[in-house]
């Protein structure tokens, strides 16, 4: 890339095409600029001009100068030069089929007085609603120049760089209605006013209107917003998204896992066994496998997203879920950041990036880990596999399934406290007034749904992966430290008497491998972790807990399913990683140091009651803090959702033993 | 009694009044085109009764029942 003669800013309204556009004119040399705070990102590309390449900034989309959200406030920042060098030109993106608000925001553009080039976009939706936009004669009325384009089949790009290469010779600066840009006069009834009526003075005799029939766009949108059709369309393609998270994300992560796994392989075998080769294999290879393994959710979810915004259908389901979460002072943004929580709160807090109302969009953010995601059915399925006994109510439901269904159920129930709890004490700030604009049907761009996952997969493992990272190895460490000689020496004691004495070598192989196993669990047991359980043991003995269970939960703190794995070690389960029947009779022999059995159904209940509403999963703290801007906002979840665990983990145990399941 | 958005029928169609919503709401609207003067048409409303699809000018924006009871409509 050559270096830029000079920054132009691309703006406009969101919906007008402005991310096609951008893509189209910069191709693949693009790079991605993060906002502070509540994470808003744009975008800057090279731009070739005929007279050599610039640097074009793609700007939030927005309706106005007069910054109301995050994303105009970082429109206003980059306009002015505080994120990076001031614009020299401004290239402002217009929608031909909706012309009079798009002049109302040209109008404040124009205003900042930068040589400026319109691009006049979906002159063909225009034509279909009966409107015709002619171009030159708006170049004459705004005195900029106008080229016609369509960003979606690169029409007009050529004249496009043309026009704005000899603007900027030019240095002309574009003269708008001059009404105040800034502070309280811009936001006065009279300038809002007075910029619509210069937008309708500049329309006058620019644009045609004849009678169309209903457009196809209409009919499409009666039918997907109707009381019954929308609906069912809606839990349709809901359904398949959350269908597509579980299974076609399953595939690929499998295959993950053995790239992972072979790539371990490769890495481990000419290293002699020791430390370095558990803390590569145990610590960095499990953690980099636990990054990678949540790359296909996101993909797939948000190859989804991607085009349900990019044809307009998100801002349908928006308006037809909005009702049932408008209670909780939520609105219908949250359903699908929520939904996708059930497969998988990393993917869905990332979701949450749709909603533009700050205090929104935390609040989704920080409920999302409460609905039951998939790695929590594992810990689950185990546990009632292990302790309820298949009894059946009312003569046909099996009691294991009511037990999961409720489990389910809990962490919805929950959330709804939460979220209205959360929004009433959360600090004010902009007025919540929900009004999303209902945007024309289209066929979503390949290279937008393209950029927008690929993207979202990079920054995934770039950001959170790093933090994943090193919570694993220091949960390792914590595990496998310290590691005294004389333990060592009475497993190789041990393995000594076997290799003497006996014959067979099966038995021989066996008889090693149960020893390995004990060594394990021996050395997690007297580990900094396991003396750590101990230490912190009476604080979950209301649970009903043994310190070898905290000290499981501790060691799940990376990542809840890691429970079921580290319980296994623990407990010195017999049997291989894929026999959960030796895992189940492990915890069922498993005894307390008085010889009373560890798990009863009601310390299996309180456990699996902790686990659906613990935040045992480092992954989605270190996507809250990465989204919020915050590690206090991480901080606080970890928190909330402990205590909250805490309280109905004992409350769950001590009604199980009122009930004799002691 | 006088007529504000809220009660319109779906395909109904009116003139705005008013508005009074606070002020950051009241910019946002206006800003979108909603004022005074503005022609508004209600198209639909969602399947639990809000919010509601409106028209204004060439676009469509969906607006929740509250708010729109803040917008007077011209009788």
């Amino acid at each position: 890339m050559s270096p830029a003669r000079f920054r132009v800013a691309l703006a406009g309204n969101p919906n007008v095409g402005k991310t096609t556009l951008f893509n189209a004119l910069t191709g693949l040399n693009q790079r991605t600029g993060n906002y502070p705070g509540v994470t808003v990102s744009w975008h800057v590309g090279q731009w070739d001009l005929p007279g050599g390449g610039v640097e074009l900034v793609d700007l939030p989309g927005s309706y106005s100068l007069t910054a109301l959200s995050p994303d105009e406030d970082l429109v206003q920042k980059l306009l002015q030069g505080l994120e990076g060098p001031a614009p020299s030109a401004l290239l402002a993106i217009i929608d031909a089929s909706n012309p009079e608000r798009n002049l109302y925001f040209l109008s404040q553009l124009m205003d900042l007085g930068l040589p400026t080039v319109v691009a006049l976009n979906m002159g063909d939706v225009a034509e279909s609603k009966g409107l015709k936009v002619d171009a030159q004669a708006l170049s004459k009325a705004l005195g900029v120049r106008v080229v016609a384009i369509r960003a979606h089949k690169k029409d007009g790009l050529q004249a496009l760089a043309e026009a704005m290469e000899r603007c900027v010779g030019e240095g002309k600066a574009a003269k708008g209605p001059g009404l105040p840009l800034n502070g309280a006069a811009a936001a006065d009834p009279a300038v809002i006013r007075g910029r619509y009526e210069w937008a309708r003075n500049k329309l006058a005799d620019v644009i045609t209107r004849s009678e169309v029939g209903v457009r196809f766009s209409d009919r499409v949108d009666k039918v997907l917003t109707h009381r019954v059709w929308g609906v069912l369309a809606l839990v349709l393609v809901m359904g398949m998204i959350f269908q597509s998270i579980y299974a076609w994300s399953q595939p690929l992560m499998d295959l993950l896992e053995a790239f992972v796994d072979w790539g371990g392989k490769l890495i481990l075998s000419p290293l002699p066994a020791g430390i370095l080769k558990d803390l590569l294999s145990d610590g960095v290879i499990a953690g980099v496998g636990s990054i990678l393994v949540f790359v296909p959710q996101i993909a797939v979810l948000f190859f989804f997203i991607a085009i349900l915004e990019d044809c307009g259908y998100m801002a349908r389901s928006a308006f037809l879920m909005d009702r049932l979460f408008a209670k909780l002072g939520l609105s219908g943004r949250s359903f699908i950041p929520l939904l996708s929580s059930f497969a998988c709160a990393v993917p869905g807090i990332l979701a949450t990036r749709t909603i533009a109302d700050r205090k929104e969009r935390l609040t989704t953010m920080l409920v999302a880990p409460l609905m039951s995601c998939s790695a929590r059915l594992p810990v689950y399925t185990v546990l009632i596999a292990a302790f309820l006994p298949g009894r059946r109510v009312f003569g046909f439901i099996d009691q294991r399934a009511l037990v999961l269904l409720a489990l389910y159920c809990l962490g919805v129930a929950v959330a709804v406290p939460v979220a209205f709890l959360l929004r009433k004490y959360m600090k004010a700030g902009a007025a919540p007034l929900f009004l999303i604009e209902l945007p024309g049907y289209k066929w979503p761009d390949v290279h937008t749904v393209a950029r927008r996952v690929t993207e979202q997969c990079r920054e995934f493992v770039a950001n959170a992966g790093t933090i994943i990272l090193a919570v694993a190895v220091v949960v390792w460490a914590l595990g496998a430290f310290p590691r005294p000689q004389a333990l060592f020496d009475g497993f190789q004691a041990r393995r000594q008497a076997v290799e003497l004495q006996v014959a067979s070598a099966p038995v021989k192989a066996a008889e090693g491998a149960a020893l390995d196993r004990l060594e394990q669990g021996e050395l997690m047991r007297q580990s900094w972790l396991g003396r750590l359980g101990r230490t912190i043991n009476p604080l979950f003995e209301p649970l009903g807990w043994d310190w070898r269970v905290t000290m499981a939960a501790l060691a799940s703190i990376p990542a809840r399913e890691v429970v079921i794995g580290s319980m296994g070690t623990i407990f010195s389960a017999t049997g291989g990683d894929g026999d959960s029947g030796g895992l189940r009779q492990a915890l069922a022999q498993a005894r307390r140091d008085d010889g009373t059995p560890v798990f009863t159904i009601a310390v299996a209940l309180s456990l699996m009651v902790f686990f659906a509403l613990c935040a045992q999963c480092a992954s989605t703290l270190a996507v809250i803090r990465r989204e919020s801007g915050h590690w206090g906002w991480a901080a606080f979840t970890f928190s909330y959702m402990t205590v909250l665990a805490w309280g109905a983990g004992a409350l769950v145990f001590h009604a199980a033993v009122a009930c004799g399941l002691g | 009694m006088s007529l504000t958005l809220d009660l319109l029928e779906d395909g109904q169609s009116g003139t705005i009044d008013g508005l009074r919503l606070q002020q950051a709401s009241t910019v946002r609207l206006m800003e979108m085109g909603l004022f005074e003067g503005s022609r508004v048409t209600v198209l639909r409303r969602a399947p639990m009764g809000d919010p509601m699809e409106i028209q204004v000018g060439d676009y469509r924006l969906s607006l929740r029942r509250n708010e729109a009871a803040l917008v007077d409509i011209a009788s």
